[in-house]
């Protein structure tokens, strides 16, 4: 099948991807998983050693269903021992199988290698089994100084110790998961990490969050990850972030349109200098009107807001996603842009027009009816 | 307005925001105030239109964002010759605009990728890569080499070593 573009064509087609500059191609390489990046190994002689110039290995293990956990081991070893140039981004990640067999003493040795190359800046973590990763944390944690971005995405089995975050002054970007035990420890690492410009949250619900305080984090997503059935009641989220420009809260499920949802009710001190806020939340019912409305008013600085509300179609429906009963519209003083979807019923037909008679510097509106699938544009 | 000048002596005036996309006119501007007209001599004026459009975009919506936080500025319409079919679309999203407009043949791919790594504009560089690491990622080795028409300069000898060097690759 290779041969099809052979020697008796008569036309000579050119090689693009071998005429690309070194520095490109290994751009291009750094971009796919390490195991394909080094199937370009047999391509050519051009291409011989290329991928392992690459600034970028990763490592996952899910991406194709024979994997066995014996190559995983062999690749890991192979790519990170037998590589001898400095490891800007690392990312690792392991599917539920591999749950206890690959050890963690080997996850560790990998990242302490990792780290002894120099110069790793970009860390991703991402395991879906339930696993003990003390280890692992501790290593991350004592030897990953240059690290700028750092997202781990493991579900503890217990309560572990972060350690303080002095190791991690360089931190510009976090991403983690929140669950209720360790939510004390956040707090306190959050408070200390003193360059940390935007913070992503994967939380799961029924959890108390007394205060998310930072000085500096001027991004913040909350990803509302599936609750479980058991925890329904809207749960409380304190933030204290007076840099803040960018807010978005989601509901971040497998399946959507019914998913359990579960919404913080979020409060604090408003944040003055936003500028961006999403909402997309799925699943809602009539118990999370307050907190949606919550959400609201703390955003209420923004310029540019976009919403995306779904009711869970149940019993309950319609009611209003956006008005809290007998209380008053969020008021958006320096909103300007405003893309909303969402079913325009009558309740929340009269909520959408209030809102707008209350956001008086709007300069572009869209609407997205849910339920019938048209859209609206006004200039 | 900047005045660009492909290789092949094609004219665009352009906003001063829109050329500083490009690192290395930002530079040029830098260093020399006065600069009007600036030759590009590795990118013909097919590749530099669609390049323009790029820019174009982009800083289309960040001052449409900006502009929300300040006060109307007075944006340089009437501007050039590049195409403006872009202000219809100009209400969606950007991913998904960029989306479409890296959806091109392989040689205009190809071309893309050299002037975003020539002109230096990081955005461009990083959409045109992974657009070609999207078309390496599902195939085989026979595949890929059929697809960008690489020549496969080993002997059957030489390529079954390599591939016995990282076997876990072929697996």
């Amino acid at each position: 099948m290779g041969q099809t573009v052979g020697m008796g064509h008569p036309k000579i087609k050119i090689d693009h991807l071998s005429a690309l500059p070194d520095e490109v191609v290994i751009t291009v390489l750094s971009l796919l998983p390490t195991f394909i990046a080094a199937r370009t190994s047999v391509l050519s002689r051009r291409f011989r050693h290329l991928w392992k110039a690459s600034p970028s290995v990763n490592l996952p293990f899910t991406y194709i269903p024979s994997f066995k956990h014996s190559t995983y081991v062999a690749m890991a070893n192979s790519v990170l021992l037998s590589r001898r140039d400095p490891l800007l981004r690392l990312h690792l990640e392991f599917g539920y199988l591999f749950s206890g067999r690959l050890t963690e003493s080997f996850i560790s040795s990998s990242l302490i290698h990792a780290h002894a190359l120099g110069g790793l800046r970009h860390l991703t973590i991402d395991g879906n089994g339930y696993w003990d990763f003390e280890t692992v944390l501790r290593s991350v944690f004592s030897c990953c100084i240059s690290l700028q971005s750092l997202s781990i995405h493991i579900q503890p089995l217990k309560t572990f110790p972060f350690p303080s975050a002095i190791a991690l002054t360089r931190l510009k970007s976090l991403s983690i998961h929140l669950i209720s035990y360790n939510s004390t420890i956040i707090e306190r690492l959050l408070s200390e990490l003193c360059c940390l410009e935007h913070l992503q949250l994967h939380i799961f619900s029924g959890f108390v969050c007394n205060s998310l305080s930072s000085r500096t984090i001027k991004k913040l997503e909350l990803l509302l990850v599936d609750a479980t059935t058991h925890l329904e009641e809207p749960y409380s989220l304190g933030l204290s972030m007076p840099s803040l420009e960018f807010l978005c809260l989601r509901t971040h499920c497998s399946f959507h349109a019914n998913a359990n949802v579960n919404v913080p009710l979020l409060h604090g001190e408003i944040p003055f200098f936003i500028r961006k806020a999403v909402v997309t939340l799925h699943g809602l019912r009539q118990k999370h009107i307050t907190a949606v409305a919550q959400f609201l008013n703390f955003v209420s600085y923004v310029q540019h807001l976009t919403l995306d509300l779904n009711e869970h179609r149940w019993e309950e429906y319609p009611f209003p996603v956006l008005m809290e009963p007998g209380k008053e519209v969020p008021n958006f003083p320096n909103l300007k842009h405003l893309d909303m979807s969402l079913c325009f019923h009558e309740f929340n037909f009269e909520a959408v027009v209030t809102m707008l008679h209350h956001s008086t510097a709007l300069e572009s509106l869209k609407l997205h009816h849910k339920q019938l699938g048209f859209n609206w544009d006004k200039g | 307005m900047i005045t660009l000048t492909s290789s092949d002596g094609v004219q665009f005036d352009v906003r001063e925001a829109v050329a500083k996309e490009s690192q290395i006119i930002r530079d040029m501007i830098q260093d020399d105030c006065v600069i009007t007209n600036i030759p590009l001599a590795n990118v013909n004026h097919k590749i530099l239109s669609i390049v323009l459009e790029y820019c174009q975009m982009h800083v289309d919506k960040t001052e449409m964002e900006v502009n929300a936080s300040k006060h109307q500025t007075t944006t340089g319409e009437g501007s050039s010759s590049v195409p403006v079919a872009l202000k219809v679309s100009s209400n969606k999203n950007l991913n998904d605009w960029d989306k479409e407009f890296i959806n091109v043949d392989l040689d205009t791919l190809y071309d893309l990728i050299l002037a975003a790594n020539y002109l230096n504009i990081s955005g461009l560089l990083n959409l045109t890569t992974q657009a070609a690491a999207d078309i390496i990622k599902g195939k085989t080795t026979e595949e890929i080499r059929a697809t960008f028409n690489i020549k496969n300069d080993f002997t059957p000898e030489e390529e079954a070593a390599i591939r016995k060097e990282n076997p876990w690759a072929f697996e």
